[in-house]
């Protein structure tokens, strides 16, 4: 019996060519919906009007038939976070394995759904490689079946008390202390999906991690 | 603006998916990464003072090394061959495999290292982290591989 030939990273490099050569017949997606621009500036301001129309009834029509959701006895904005408790302990048997798999706001029982967790931050990162285009540490996308129901997501970071974040979700963005860490906040997606972008504006602590969980109501909405 | 941001994915576009696509392996996967770092280009678009392509391909490697995982959408990482791939050799088929199952972080360098041609400090840097890092998981990804680093060295000596 012969065993096979060691490979080299020659075999590698030939196989990643294939790989990138099978890609050649994928058809090249569109533009996402965000980046299209707008080419008619009457369509342009028309939209524009639309959306202020909107916003307003927004805010005016909960206050006039009593929906929930008003600014007064809605939940807090995504800027403020909510009060909430672990029911069932961040899972174990991963070191980065820091969310909770279930958690407790206002009562309601919700389950962790989607989550990002960054690889371990180098001390120095910040301070070397600065990124004046402004890339954040975490950006990710949570898909959204039912627009009504909120979506809560929690924010923090590991390896250090004096963490400083900004966090943008759906377009409002704001800063997280330490102190504060971590946060969870309440979120009504305006489309298919939330929006949850991080970054660590202190000097990260070596081997500190950020990380993101996106959570939903377990079972049918109380 | 706009129309240089058509331009940009016009140009560049076919690149940045090529590159996503070996990032995940997967078409589906692929494309999802492809938009939401055209998106991300497009929302900095404004501020960008580089190269976009290079801005929006920091943007793939950020976005796929950065840990978030998609809901459960049955897609399963697999050793088939790719749609329109030559057909393949056992070895070849089992390097594929290999390959299928790196975590993302040491698939993203090999594939910046071993098919971008990028150095350990060009990749430290796209992917926001440091040199010493790079090379301790290209080291750990080529283990996985079962290739010989040290016959890597002889054959690059010998081709000098």
């Amino acid at each position: 019996m012969t065993s096979p030939a060691p490979r080299t990273t020659e075999d590698l490099r030939r196989e990643l060519r294939r790989q990138a050569q099978a890609t050649s017949t994928w058809p090249v997606p569109e533009i996402p919906p965000g980046p299209r621009p707008i080419r008619s500036r009457r369509r342009a301001v028309g939209i524009a009007v639309l959306a202020a129309a909107l916003v307003a009834a927004a805010l005016l029509l909960p206050g006039l038939v009593g929906l929930p959701g008003s600014r007064t006895d809605g939940p807090a904005s995504a800027r403020e976070p909510v009060a909430w408790e672990v029911e069932d302990g961040p899972c174990t048997g991963r070191p980065e394995c820091v969310l909770p798999e279930t958690v407790v706001v206002d009562g309601r029982h919700l389950t962790l759904a989607g989550s990002g967790v960054t690889e371990p931050l180098g001390a120095a990162q910040r301070s070397e490689d600065p990124d004046p285009a402004g890339v954040p540490d975490m950006d990710m996308r949570f898909p959204v079946d039912d627009a009504r129901t909120p979506v809560h997501v929690l924010v923090g970071s590991t390896g250090g008390t004096d963490a400083e974040l900004t966090v943008r979700l759906e377009g409002d963005t704001f800063g997280v202390a330490g102190s504060e860490l971590p946060a969870m906040f309440e979120v009504r997606a305006p489309g298919r999906g939330v929006t949850a972008a991080v970054w660590q504006e202190s000097r990260p602590a070596s081997g500190g991690r950020l990380y993101v969980g996106f959570y939903e109501p377990l079972g049918p909405a109380d | 603006m706009d129309e240089e941001f058509e331009r940009f994915v016009a140009v560049s576009g076919r690149r940045l998916l090529t590159t996503a696509g070996l990032l995940t392996g997967h078409r589906q996967s692929a494309e999802d990464l492809y938009q939401a770092a055209l998106l991300k280009t497009w929302s900095s678009w404004s501020r960008i003072t580089g190269e976009p392509e290079a801005y929006a391909r920091r943007c793939l490697v950020t976005t796929h090394a950065s840990g978030w995982r998609r809901r459960w959408t049955g897609e399963v990482p697999t050793a088939s061959l790719p749609d329109g791939a030559e057909v393949a050799h056992d070895a070849d088929l089992d390097l594929r495999a290999a390959l299928s199952r790196l975590p993302r972080r040491q698939r993203t360098v090999v594939v910046l290292r071993f098919y971008e041609d990028l150095t350990e400090v060009e990749v430290a840097r796209l992917m926001g982290t440091s040199v010493g890092t790079v090379k301790s998981q290209t080291s750990k990804a080529l283990r996985a591989l079962g290739i010989d680093a040290a016959l890597n060295r002889t054959h690059e000596e010998a081709a000098r």
